[in-house]
């Protein structure tokens, strides 16, 4: 099965610890990327230059999925005392394993883009949001 | 795991001491580079916004905080702990009001920046660790002194003045790292200082120390007296009319016909002088009376004119006699006024007498001539008088000043001889004023004080008035003669003078410059390696590329304590350059191990992963940004050494539970969800605790030798042959040079003496019998 699985422990208040595998998704785009574009050029002379950061890339995820209403709430109570603590000047930081396609991806993320919600039924939310890896 | 620069950091604001967080908008300051820079100010703004509620902050008359209001600006960790940023303690130093966006922007400066401004040295210059002269006590000259011991002067975040040196904990040794920036994990951005710029090879450091061995000088020169002195030596005309005997020539003579006629002057024949007596009667009959010619005459009654007196053929003529005469000049100068000027000047001139009044002493010598002058003695045997040495004039200045240490006013007194003023009614006998007067001798070294100008220096009314009041001796002005009653200046004659100026005239009397308000110093320089070879030969024009330094002010301590700032200024520029020249600037935030007990010096290690280059460098010249998102800093570090080692960097993320991948959409513990692996504890900040550091070092000795040879002559028996010319000897000799080096510990190296020597007490060497000897031989081949 295909999930990304996201999970946090709020620094502020400890017995906060969230845990989400989310296994739909709102197309068939595959979640995970890549951050940037390839650095190659030419020289004056016609020779090939390839540069870029001395590091590999780093993933990214943008993630649509559709939740119950009860879980979306305490989705967006886990980005709270996420923000919560960043704000705070901890380095919060997210663990995530994408088993989406490849071997799996164990790291650890941020929420590059809060959550977005859309009601779609008295019952379903849209969860729309992105995560940068650290 | 992984490493986040979090450079959210919440902020406390007050402005003295009221809480103006809410209306925080952003702090921005900087600190002064220490780069040949002894005090480092720091200075910067703060921007306010209008918050509801809070102090109305639209005002324009640029006084709503009065300069001097305490600034602070505190931190909050994530534990919720408070803490002083490291430049959060500054002043006001001024407002201004931006109407457009509604906004205050605050000038901010520390104590350092504020004394800039006014100039107020009064705090620091206790702290200099170089004395200034008291002419030299400028907060440039502050800043001069620090920098030239090695030595920053800056202000911490509580406020007060702090000095330390700027390398290391003695200025010489290596400093220790603090905190660990790397490349592509915690620092932010990172670019070199200096680009491209070319790398100077030597560095010609010159100072200047005391004259005299090792004198400290005075701390001004308040109490000097300096004594000028001049003697001529010459010839003088007597005043007197003075006679000669001379023979008389004959430049006349009468020809055949008695016509006279003339002829060149000849020199008659000697006269036959007359016998004192003339004879009574002779033994027989007197040979007849020689004539002019030597012929005889046939009788005794022949005419034959006699030679009458020893002054025949003899005239008087007048000569006049040159005379030798020493004349002294001495000048003498007190700095005992405020600030070491001037505060007397004498000036005394001592000379023959007769150069006071000449006709007095031909008056005499004409006299004795009169009384005592024959024709063959015309000058009668009279003595030459006058020619003796006399005080002729005396003057004196005394300068007065004001409390601002301002020239107020000035007194010149005058003092020359009687015999100068006197007139020929004061000694000629005769009848003066109707009574009978002999001749009178006067007295040579009489002074009176025949002139006082006082002269007054003020401001009136936006112009310099220079008011003169003359007093004169009558006797001088309108020569009424020594008897007249007192003859004293301030019993004569007054003028008063005024000068009004409203430009920068200079003064007629003005006190001399102050002599030596400063030390008086002498020069020496020595040679500071930096890269030995970074440059290839030809083209000649590639090196060396040799820049000129000097220490800023002069060395006014021991001998002792001399060389040791000159060694410890000769690392200090060496760092600075090469610092410079490899630094690099870099971004990072404010982690707790960088902004705990910070100090503008701060060192710290650099490592470049990609490159496995790992550089101890030194914090200099920091920009710190707070603003309602970030609190960053940006510092342009100085490199101090390459280093070998490996920094660790453990992650410092927070809350990254591993998931369970079993939990959708719980809470760990509810609904059955699976327990999602917890984060470990937080290992704490980068630390390179194996990493250390090297320094290279060049230095230039320098070797005097000298070679003399002498060709020397035996003798056998005191029998010595002479010496052969012309050789020309071959000399041929060789040299070997040898340094032996060692690396030891510090503390295991005994000084030379003073000059360099090597004590006898040392046994031929400098190494302690307990040092740690790391390389026996640094030239060794082996």
């Amino acid at each position: 099965m295909l999930t990304v699985s996201i999970s946090y422990t709020s620094q502020i208040t400890p017995e906060n610890v969230y845990d989400f595998t989310i296994d739909n998704f709102g197309d068939n785009a595959m979640p995970r990327s890549y951050v940037g574009e390839g650095d190659f050029t030419f020289s004056a002379n016609g020779t090939s230059i390839i540069s870029g950061p001395a590091y590999r890339r780093k993933y990214q995820w943008v993630i649509s999925t559709m939740m119950i209403k009860a879980d979306a709430v305490i989705f967006d109570k886990m980005f709270r005392d996420w923000d919560e603590d960043r704000s705070a000047g901890y380095a919060a930081a997210c663990g995530i394993i994408d088993q989406t396609w490849g071997d799996p991806v164990s790291t650890n993320v941020i929420f590059l883009t809060p959550p977005v919600y859309t009601r779609l039924s008295p019952v379903d939310v849209s969860v729309n949001f992105g995560l940068q890896e650290v | 795991m992984g490493f986040l620069a979090q450079s959210t950091r919440p902020a406390v604001l007050t402005i003295g001491g009221q809480d103006f967080t809410s209306s925080f908008v952003s702090f921005n300051v900087s600190d002064t580079s220490a780069f040949k820079n002894g005090l480092l100010p720091t200075s910067g703004n703060l921007v306010l916004g209008q918050s509801p509620g809070q102090l109305e902050i639209s005002s324009y008359s640029r006084d709503l905080f009065k300069r001097g209001t305490v600034v602070t600006l505190d931190m909050k960790n994530p534990d919720g702990t408070i803490y002083r940023h490291p430049r959060g303690y500054l002043y006001v130093i001024s407002v201004a009001y931006s109407p457009e966006n509604e906004q205050l922007d605050i000038a901010l400066g520390c104590r350092i920046a504020l004394a800039y401004l006014t100039e107020d040295v009064s705090e620091i210059l206790p702290l200099v660790p170089i004395s200034l002269d008291v002419a030299r006590q400028t907060i440039q000259n502050c800043s001069a002194s620090f920098s030239s011991n090695s030595q920053i002067l800056y202000q911490d975040n509580q406020g007060n003045l702090v000095s330390r040196y700027l390398f290391g904990s003695n200025g010489l040794s290596l400093p220790s790292s603090e905190w660990v920036s790397i490349l592509g994990e915690t620092a932010l951005s990172a670019t070199p200082l200096q680009g491209a710029s070319a790398l100077p090879d030597v560095i010609k450091l010159s100072y200047s120390f005391p004259n005299g061995d090792g004198g400290l000088g005075g701390v001004d020169q308040t109490g000097r007296i300096d004594e000028n002195r001049t003697l001529s030596r010459y010839f003088l005309t007597y005043p007197a009319s003075t006679w000669v005997r001379k023979q008389k020539e004959i430049c006349t003579d009468t020809d055949s016909s008695g016509k006279q006629v003339d002829i060149a002057c000849v020199e008659p024949l000697p006269p036959i002088p007359r016998p004192i007596d003339k004879p009574s009667s002779t033994c027989g009959t007197p040979p007849p009376r020689p004539n002019r010619d030597g012929e005889t005459g046939n009788s005794p009654s022949d005419t034959v004119p006699d030679i009458l007196a020893c002054n025949e053929n003899w005239e008087t003529k007048p000569s006049p006699q040159f005379m030798p005469a020493n004349k002294l000049a001495i000048e003498r100068t007190e700095y005992k006024g405020p600030s070491a000027q001037v505060s007397t000047t004498e000036v005394t001139t001592f000379g023959p007498a007769v150069e006071v009044n000449s006709q007095y002493y031909a008056d005499v010598y004409a006299f004795c001539v009169s009384a005592y002058g024959i024709y063959c003695a015309p000058n009668g045997g009279c003595s030459f008088s006058g020619m003796e040495s006399i005080e002729q004039v005396r003057s004196t200045t005394t300068y007065t000043y004001g409390s601002s240490n301002e020239l107020v006013s000035t007194l010149q007194e005058t003092f020359i001889t009687e015999l100068a003023v006197a007139q020929p009614f004061d000694w000629r006998s005769g009848l003066i004023s109707g009574q009978p007067q002999d001749f009178r001798y006067l007295k040579a070294d009489t002074m009176f004080r025949s002139q006082v100008v006082e002269t007054t220096y003020k401001q009136s009314e936006n112009t310099n008035l220079q008011t003169t009041t003359t007093w004169t001796s009558v006797a001088t002005v309108n020569q009424t003669g020594i008897d007249t009653g007192n003859i004293d200046a301030m019993r004569g004659i007054k003028t008063v003078t005024e000068r009004r100026s409203s430009t920068n005239i200079p003064l007629d009397l003005r006190p001399d410059t102050p002599n030596s308000p400063v030390t008086q110093t002498q020069e020496k320089s020595t040679e500071v390696v930096l890269f030995p070879s970074s440059y290839i030969s030809p083209p000649t024009e590639a090196g060396p590329y040799v820049v000129d330094e000097s220490i800023p002010v002069p060395l006014r301590v021991t001998f002792d304590a001399r060389a040791g700032i000159v060694s410890r200024y000769e690392a200090y520029i060496k760092r600075l350059y090469q610092g410079d020249i490899r630094g690099m600037q870099i971004s990072e935030s404010m982690r707790p191990e960088i902004v705990s007990n910070w100090k503008p010096n701060t060192a710290f290690y650099f490592y470049d992963t990609a490159n496995d280059a790992l550089m101890l460098m030194q914090m200099d010249a920091s920009t710190w940004g707070v603003t309602q998102d970030e609190a960053l800093f940006t510092t342009s570090a100085i490199w101090i050494a390459d280093s070998v080692g490996t920094p660790t960097v453990p992650s410092n993320l927070v809350g990254n539970s591993t998931p369970s991948e079993d939990g959708i959409g719980r809470l760990y513990g509810k609904n059955g969800a699976g327990e999602p692996v917890g984060p470990g504890p937080d290992p704490g900040p980068p630390e390179c605790p194996d990493c250390s550091s090297g320094e290279s070092y060049y230095e230039i000795v320098n070797v005097d030798m000298t070679l003399s040879t002498s060709a020397e002559n035996y003798c056998n028996a005191y029998i010595c042959f002479p010496q052969p010319e012309d050789q020309y000897p071959n000399i041929e000799f060789g040299f070997t040079f040898y340094v032996v080096g060692f690396i030891v510990g510090d503390g295991d190296v005994l000084e030379t003496d003073r000059y360099g020597g090597l004590p006898v007490d040392y046994n031929g060497s400098l190494i302690v019998e307990n040092a740690t000897v790391v390389n026996p031989d640094l030239f060794s081949s082996d």
